[in-house]
């Protein structure tokens, strides 16, 4: 560490607004501000001044970025839309009750309360729960800013630890969630309940006449963002029985990048990933 | 025994004049009760009155500037930038503050380092000690300018370890010393050599502690206001321990006692961690004289993530056994790593020392310590001092030395511990174990826990039984610190002094001018005072607040586990002698001798009828109604009493007691370990806990509670971690991980009551107990959990990781 910034906790100087209307938020963005939606991360970074914007644009104001919104093949969900109301939302729990658990399952309430799906894509926290679950479910990020709306599949969007593909100017307008007609399980090791994932994976698979099908294994808390394992996927799809797939897993885990930090080396981490999913895919054989 | 006799005398006393009646036989109202706490309702509205809820006129605020490296020498400081901002109004250097102040001396080495200041001088030796200090007219100005400062380090190699402190040309964290040992010392108690060479069998280890700390909601806050039109230095702050405060910011700044007034509202938890606030007294009351206005700092979470904490450190611990499974000698070599700062230096080896053999009969044992100055951050007195490590070093070696000898843990430990007939146990070195029933707390334990059940259930699944027994000491024999420094101790003894009056409108006032550190006290003497005065609680009013000038003893503060003690023994002392006025009066007044009459209900009556006098007419005839008080009586009803416990000795080096009274607990504890993952599951937890006398079980239970998650913290999440260069990668909530309530098992306490002689109501300690004995028990769990991998558990946390890779065998 360079400096002791972190040590206290008070923030720089700032500006901060709260317009109504989505294209003052974008107005405001255009030059040079910074949105805030839960706050859950962005007010501690400012607190330790890793953070020091110069203008606050809160989102809560912002109506048409709060609903969920369920289509025939997809569900949209506003960006301001809450991990609390994610994980008790009716539409969801039925159309895509792993999203649900997901949401569950991260940190604490007062956090679940307070903390968006917009905010947590958008912050982009290698951790962080949504990443490979989204991935998993083929979710796209719809963006939009002063120029134009576009949309960015998921594993396009992040790029990498607390790196997304947002432009200047640009904000997280919503998240599109494909329906998957089958199982979904979610598995988060963490050192406290309310902590960030050591480890975490999304498995999602579908049973026709007790044949598998269209397996996701989606991995997260990695330093690349969060990964399929395809191949381990691939040799899964189709099987009717219990096959042992240990070594393609002991494999394709070993290629992955966990992200590192005093509570978890890179071995460690992929021991855990190992475990759990061999564990979940006890789940498949029953 | 001489002082058994005495005991019996002072028991007696206690019987027969608790108020000039036969106490024990009373029909008790108040004590002994789960009374409900009084002060919650205040804490969960807001309510308290925290320190940094009080604003003096003009308010500025201070801010800190920390090193940002562990070793370094300062070469220069720029703050020409950070002085011309807005608002700034002061900046403050060690090299000011060395001339202005006196530097910081070590109370127990023999020879004190002398260039230690309460801000770095030329030299910085922990990652986070204050450089510089600013004063402005808001916190943010103040936080503002310290991005202006400009300071230039050359930094220096790092001290991180034992051998990296002690090998020939060690970088000196003193060069004045001229050694990174600033403390060597050994005491030997029976003879040792011979039991050791008489041994049927030895046991050795070496165990090892981290660095952890208790981390109280509320952070210090310091509020300094120099008024110079009364030559006063007014000080509101977070402090547990004021008394010794006052002297030593004396001592620093050169001011007289008597023109400090210190002032300490309720504090948002303490735990020790409060015990070193005086540094920062010292900076921000000489900010405030220097620029002339009131100058409050409120430490952040981070900056109290710096430090103190508690000291990392390894003991070699070493039984005798024979062949019958009896311990009969101990040695014990305790390398303290006391951080760079020498201020509390060798305070936990002592205490430790004093508590070596636990609530075993252990005939001679020999104890060598060094403290060690590293670059780890300065070290306080936090929950426990020191017996948390060793009760978890000798549970530990219990547990070896059972296995080596092919004895169950539970049995092993029931063989050695001090029977109750030998009660007052004196250990070799003079401790004086007043009373308890030591076997009968593990046996309960035993059976509560289902202890043979889940030695049963075991097979099969990594489920594992720890057992930690471990004694609570309470009232610190101040002084102990002289043990291995020449000189005469500057306080000896525990004792505090209280104030209570009777109100001219018939309240009772109670001031046990203490600190509150949210552990109940306002309840606790509320209780007391009613039981006395057999009054409506409505009627009492315990103040929360300590105040310098209403008076106090040397070493007045909350800690040690001294509250039930002292400070009820003072509060008790104070009301009696009130109570005897009151009556004196009323007699006065009912024309009845005192020895006829009793409090009921708010008023003074003739025993045995309803000839009655409310309190608030005596109060009348005490305040107003002064020609008509009997001869002699002075008017007012206010009293000043002090108390101190008796059974504390003078130092000698063959014979002294560090602690006046001594819980003791049982703790099992159940684990499943996932060794896969690393991960712990604590599926029991039981302690039987024997606190002496309670007056409230419901705060004891909550304490014994408290305490625990606090061990079971240290044991599986806590922990500062350093870097090659001794940066502190730990600073904050993100990283240093308390367990929370979903990580806290449902913890199940029993009570036992085995009354302390020496104590007014035979209270004993009551704080620390679970932080002290639970580390042992969650480590023998896992260590038992995880048989067939051959494991051993020398050290902690037991973080899934570690786990993990010492079931690998790493």
């Amino acid at each position: 560490m360079e400096d002791d910034e972190g040590s206290l906790m008070y923030p720089a100087r700032f500006d901060y607004y709260r317009p109504s209307t989505l294209n003052e938020v974008l107005e405001l963005m255009e030059e040079g501000c910074r949105p805030m939606a839960g706050g859950q991360s962005l007010l501690p970074m400012m607190k330790l001044r890793l953070l020091t914007p110069n203008c606050l644009v809160d989102l809560g104001e912002i109506e048409e970025l709060r609903g969920i919104a369920v289509y025939k093949d997809t569900v949209k969900i506003g960006a301001m839309v809450t991990h609390n109301e994610i994980e008790e939302s009716q539409e969801i729990s039925s159309s895509i009750p792993v999203l649900a658990q997901t949401a569950a399952n991260i940190g604490d309430l007062q956090v679940r309360m307070r903390g968006t799906i917009g905010g947590s894509v958008s912050h982009a926290d290698p951790s962080a729960n949504y990443l490979p679950t989204l991935l998993a479910l083929d979710a796209k990020v719809k963006l939009v800013s002063k120029s134009g709306r576009r949309s960015l599949p998921l594993q396009e969007f992040v790029r990498g630890p607390l790196l997304t593909g947002l432009k200047q100017g640009e904000l997280v307008e919503a998240v599109e969630v494909p329906i998957y007609g089958g199982n979904g399980l979610i598995r988060k090791f963490s050192r406290r309940k309310a902590d960030f994932a050591i480890a975490i994976v999304t498995l999602l698979y579908k049973k026709e006449e007790r044949r598998l099908n269209d397996v996701r294994v989606a991995v997260g808390a990695l330093r690349t963002g969060p990964r399929r394992l395809t191949k381990l996927e691939e040799s899964l799809n189709g099987r009717m029985g219990r096959i042992d797939v240990s070594d393609i897993l002991i494999r394709e885990v070993k290629s992955l990048e966990p992200v590192e930090d005093l509570h978890g080396g890179v071995e460690y981490r992929r021991n855990v990933i190992l475990t759990l999913i061999t564990r979940m895919m006890e789940e498949l054989w029953r | 025994m001489s002082f058994r006799a005495e005991y019996e005398t002072s028991s007696d006393r206690y019987k027969r004049d608790l108020y000039h009646s036969t106490y024990v036989e009373t029909q008790l109202k108040y004590i002994g009760k789960k009374f409900r706490r009084v002060e919650d309702r205040d804490i969960v509205r807001g309510r308290m009155g925290y320190a940094d809820d009080i604003d003096f006129p003009g308010q500025h605020y201070a801010a800190i500037l920390h090193s940002p490296y562990a070793h370094a020498l300062i070469k220069s400081i720029d703050y020409t930038e950070a002085l011309n901002l807005a608002g700034v109004k002061y900046v403050l250097t060690g090299e000011e503050v060395a001339r202005l102040t006196k530097p910081i001396t070590a109370r127990a080495a023999p020879t004190s380092p002398k260039t230690q200041y309460v801000m770095a001088y030329r030299k910085v030796r922990y990652m986070g000690e204050p450089v510089v200090a600013v004063v402005a007219e808001n916190k943010y100005v103040a936080r503002d300018a310290l991005d202006l400062i400009n300071v230039e380090y050359e930094r220096r190699p790092v001290v991180r370890d034992l051998d990296d402190a002690l090998r020939p040309g060690a970088p000196l964290i003193y060069e004045e010393l001229g050694t990174n040992v600033v403390i060597h010392d050994k005491f030997e108690f029976g003879d040792v050599e011979e039991a050791f060479q008489r041994a049927d069998k030895t046991v050795k280890r070496r165990i090892g502690i981290h660095r952890y700390s208790s981390t109280p909601l509320e952070t210090y806050v310091v509020n300094a206001n120099y008024d110079k039109l009364r030559d006063l230095l007014e000080v509101v702050a977070t402090d547990q321990q004021p008394g010794r405060t006052v002297q030593s910011v004396a001592n620093l700044l050169g001011l007289p006692m008597s023109k400090i007034r210190l002032i300490v509202p309720p504090m948002g938890g303490g735990f020790g961690y409060k015990l070193a606030v005086w540094q920062y007294i010292a900076i921000i009351s000489l900010l405030s004289m220097l620029t002339g206005r009131p100058v409050k700092w409120i430490q952040t979470r981070s900056e109290s993530l710096y430090g103190p904490h508690r000291p990392k450190g390894y003991m070699d611990v070493e039984l005798a056994l024979s062949s019958s499974g009896k311990v009969t000698g101990m040695r014990l070599t305790d390398w303290e790593m006391d951080g760079n700062w020498p201020y509390v230096a060798g305070l936990y080896s002592l205490i430790k020392f004093a508590n070596m053999s636990g609530p075993y009969e252990i005939p001679s044992y020999s104890f060598e310590y060094y403290s060690i100055a590293t670059n780890y951050p300065p070290v306080v007195q936090d929950r426990g001092v020191g017996k948390p490590f060793m009760t978890f070093a000798l549970e530990r070696i219990m547990d070896v030395a059972a296995k080596s000898v092919g004895m169950d843990p539970a049995e092993f430990r029931l063989r050695n511990m001090v029977p109750p007939e030998k009660m007052p146990y004196v250990t070799p070195s003079g401790e004086i174990y007043e009373s308890g029933n030591f076997p009968a707390t593990l046996k309960k334990a035993l059976e509560v826990a289902e202890y043979w059940k889940w030695k049963e259930a075991k097979k099969g699944r990594r489920i594992g039984v720890g057992i930690s027994c471990g004694i609570e000491p309470g009232t610190s024999n101040l002084g102990y610190y002289y043990l291995t420094k020449p000189g005469t101790p500057d306080f000896t003894g525990a004792g505090e002094m209280s104030t209570v009056e009777l109100t001219p409108d018939g309240y009772l006032r109670v001031n046990m001018n203490g600190p509150e550190i949210g552990t109940g006290h306002v309840t606790t003497l509320k209780q007391v005072s009613c039981e006395i005065f057999d009054l409506d609680p409505e009627r009492v009013i315990v103040s929360k607040v300590f105040d310098s000038t209403e008076g106090h003893l040397g070493y007045s503060g909350t800690y040690s586990n001294a509250f039930n003690d002292v400070y009820i023994g003072a509060a008790l002392a104070a009301l009696r002698q009130l109570r005897e006025k009151v009556l004196r009066l009323a007699s006065h007044l009912l024309g009845t001798e005192p020895s006829d009459l009793e409090m009921r209900n708010g008023n003074v009556c003739e025993k045995g009828s309803s000839r009655c006098v409310e309190l608030s007419e005596v109060a009348r005839l005490a305040y107003n109604r002064l020609t008509f008080l009997p001869a002699g009586e002075s008017p007012g009803l206010r009293i000043i009493a002090s108390y101190s416990n008796t059974t504390a000795k003078p130092f000698n080096r063959s014979n002294f007691n560090v602690q006046l009274t001594h819980s003791n607990s049982a703790h099992v504890a159940v684990v499943e370990v996932d060794p896969q993952l690393g991960s712990v599951k604590i599926l029991r937890y039981v302690i039987v806990h024997d606190a002496g006398r309670v007056i409230n079980p419901g705060i004891v239970e909550g304490l014994a509670i408290g305490s625990t998650a606090s061990g079971i913290g240290g044991a599986l999440y806590e922990e500062f971690v350093f870097d090659e260069d001794m940066n502190n990668l730990s600073l904050t909530f993100g990283d240093y991980l308390k367990p929370t309530a979903m990580e806290i098992p449902d913890i199940e306490v029993v009570q036992m009551e085995t009354p302390a002689p020496n104590t007014p109501f035979g209270t004993k300690a009551v704080g620390e107990g679970g932080a002290i004995t639970s580390l042992a028990a969650v480590a023998n769990a896992v260590e038992d959990a995880l048989t067939d991998y051959g494991v051993e558990v020398t050290s902690l946390p037991l973080t899934p990781e570690r786990i993990w890779k010492m079931t690998r065998g790493a």
